[in-house]
């Protein structure tokens, strides 16, 4: 890959310029500067969500309030450069966007000027099997003699195949056996009551069958443990949003925490950083919040309150008058996920001596996944990020990557060893949401609860 | 609001024999619990903000960050139809906090980022955990090691990671006081120096009950400090 190589947002061509959103907001924009329908809103919560819906509000010519509790804003997104040199950098939060997807994302990207790179780090990406490292084609060919054995694909599912122009095999069969269940939708906020609040409590394992799936592609599928109902739901999502199947990733040229700072950056002091918000009382005329600020108990009044928090803070905070039974069922049900990103400076990118990518799936506990960031930094140095669970310590990261790297062991030169361990960040309590396990989407959201 | 005056006697008790330089020996952390509305009775189904602060002649005071939230507990128990103090049956109580030393061998380590009483984040909740022993799919050593060498895939896509730092011994601690937890209906426990503390609602035919909270600290010599409260519900 060229490493000075960037995509100026000029040459993303068509992104998002069109979003109805975005063109709804516009329209508005006159009549909010009547001052009757100007209104006060505290936003809670200076992650991308509150920053970004601030940022609409004010422009919409609304006045605007953010109160977040950490010293810092932008939540889980969050670039490192600190302990890191040569002006190097990465993300221990969102890592990547993709495209098709993410198309309110692109459009700020439009606005503010934003550079975006391309980010490969799923090319030619090597994974740890057993004892063995495996190429893609490696692992491909492995699949295929797998999937021989189990008496190969049948013809339905081969004749597919052949029209379809990628080759994520576990995807194309998903299209093949749940495209046609997806018609039935037309809201992807709304998954039930449109005939299959019963495929809840069923396997999606079990829809594959029945749609004469073969063996082989059983295999591949798998599904035995996943809600068929939650599968549906997000195959249509991905499908809606355009990337149920190939989709490029990028990232921001010097961090994704560009983009939070470019929003906070045109609230100015309306965002209101260490102030931690603890009761929140809805009253005839409006609502009233109370936060801390360095010790001190303060209150804040304001027409609205837009949540722009995760569900798991709001467990924390008094909410008058109460919610209803089904909003507190979710708030205490809805979980996230938990990882740590490991991030390790090179002296150099060691791993071209030994002419392999490091792309590399490590498939251990420590070290899942890791790959290079900022390769457009002009500096012999390197960064590379990982994915690990909640808890890992990053010298026993360093430790698996040093006795299962695939190259030469000599030739690391590993310098630093840094770690963000999200499950440990007293203000981000957990990264993506979890998925619902099985009967889960109908005992948590569904009405009437 | 019950003021641990005792702790604070020791406090200053301790820093006067400490410039003596005899600071041999141990000194509870002082504990102290507040709610925010004051009230010594709640309705049921109500929201109740608590706050702790701890003084620690060890570790420092609460109010300037010097104590870490992870070895700050409350641990709450309803009594159903109790109506005066004398009506909590603290055999029961002492039985659970017998297994205390379990909970703050996990505010040592990193449980409570992923784990939790009722409602977790990530991982089961100890009721979970709890009734997965109760029911015979997993008995005390797979607890044992899944602590200990972590496991993967056990509850839905989640890896729980390996705490090789922890004992044989601490472990066996750790899962008798999620055990005793989380089978124990009435009991909830909460880390940190604050929260909202969720009165049930009003279980069937009973009209009125007790809470009892209790607020404890271990300090990092391990001395235990602790303020108590009781509620009443109606």
């Amino acid at each position: 890959m060229d490493r000075r190589s960037f995509i100026k947002k000029s040459s993303l061509a068509g992104i998002g310029l069109s979003a109805m959103p975005f063109d709804m907001i516009e329209k508005s924009n006159g009549s909010t500067s009547n001052p009757s329908t100007k209104k006060k809103i505290i936003v809670a919560g200076a992650g991308i969500a509150g920053l970004c819906c601030a940022y609409e509000l004010k422009r919409m010519g609304h006045e605007v309030e953010v109160l977040e509790a950490a010293g810092r804003y932008g939540g889980t997104v969050q670039t490192v450069h600190d302990g890191l040199a040569g002006g190097l950098y990465a993300d221990y939060g969102a890592e990547n966007i993709t495209k098709p997807g993410y198309e309110n994302y692109w459009k700020y990207i439009e606005e503010f000027d934003i550079p975006v790179l391309p980010y490969l780090h799923r090319k030619n990406r090597m994974t740890r099997e057993g004892d063995e490292w495996l190429t893609k084609a490696d692992l491909q060919k492995r699949r295929e003699r797998q999937l021989k054995k189990l008496g190969g694909l049948n013809e339905k599912e081969s004749h597919f195949l052949s029209s379809r122009s990628f080759q994520n095999l576990r995807t194309d069969l998903e299209r093949l056996y749940l495209g046609p269940y997806l018609e039935k939708f037309n809201d992807e906020y709304q998954p039930f009551g449109i005939g299959y609040d019963h495929l809840d409590e069923v396997p999606i394992s079990e829809i594959y069958k029945k749609e004469g799936a073969s063996k082989a592609a059983l295999q591949v599928l798998g599904g035995g443990n996943t809600s068929a109902l939650y599968k549906l739901w997000q195959s249509y999502i991905k499908n809606k949003r355009g990337y149920w199947g190939e989709y490029d990733l990028y990232r921001i040229e010097g961090g994704n925490d560009i983009l939070p700072k470019e929003f906070a950056e045109r609230l100015g002091t309306r965002v209101k950083l260490g102030c931690k918000i603890l009761g929140i009382e809805h009253g005839d005329t409006g609502v009233t919040v109370l936060y801390r600020e360095f010790g001190e108990e303060k209150k804040m009044s304001a027409d609205y309150l837009a949540n722009c928090l995760p569900v798991s803070a709001l467990r924390n905070i008094a909410i008058t008058p109460e919610l209803p039974p089904e909003k507190k069922f979710i708030i205490n049900e809805i979980t996230y996920e938990q990882k740590s990103r490991i991030v390790f400076q090179a002296r150099t990118e060691f791993w071209k001596k030994d002419n392999i990518s490091i792309n590399l799936t490590f498939n251990h506990p420590h070290l899942r996944t890791i790959w290079q960031v900022a390769e457009e930094v002009d500096t012999p140095r390197a960064v590379l990020m990982a994915k690990a669970s909640a808890g890992t310590n990053p010298l026993r990261a360093l430790e698996v990557f040093k006795e299962h790297y695939p190259g030469d062991r000599s030739n690391i030169d590993i310098e630093q060893a840094l770690v963000k361990d999200w499950s440990a960040d007293q203000f981000t309590p957990g990264c993506e949401r979890g998925g619902f396990p099985m009967g889960g989407a109908i005992k948590i959201l569904a009405p009437p609860y | 609001m019950v003021i641990s005056t005792l702790g604070v006697m020791f406090f200053y008790q301790y820093e006067i024999s400490s410039g003596k330089g005899g600071a041999s020996f141990k000194v509870e952390p002082s504990v102290e619990l507040s709610l925010a509305d004051n009230n010594e009775t709640v309705s049921w189904g109500a929201q109740v903000r608590y706050g702790i602060q701890v003084r620690s002649p060890v570790d420092g005071n609460s109010r300037y960050g010097e104590i870490d939230p992870k070895q700050v507990f409350l641990s709450v128990s309803f009594f159903p139809n109790a109506t005066d103090s004398s009506d909590i049956t603290h055999q029961k109580e002492k039985t659970r906090l017998a297994n205390q030393s379990g909970l703050t061998l996990m505010g040592q380590g990193s449980c409570f980022s992923c784990h939790a009483d009722e409602n977790s984040i990530s991982g089961p909740s100890f009721t979970e955990i709890a009734s997965s022993y109760s029911n015979g799919k997993r008995n005390k050593q797979d607890l044992i090691n899944s602590i200990r060498k972590g496991s993967e895939g056990e509850w839905g896509s989640m890896t729980m990671p390996a705490n090789s730092e922890y004992s044989e011994e601490e472990a066996a601690k750790m899962v008798a006081y999620i055990i005793s937890q989380g089978s124990c209906e009435h009991c909830w426990v909460y880390p940190g120096l604050e929260g909202v503390l969720k009165i049930i609602t009003a279980p069937k035919n009973i009209e009125t009950g007790l809470y009892l909270l209790t607020a404890s600290y271990t300090s990092s010599n391990e001395e235990r400090g602790k303020d108590t409260m009781v509620l009443k519900v109606e």
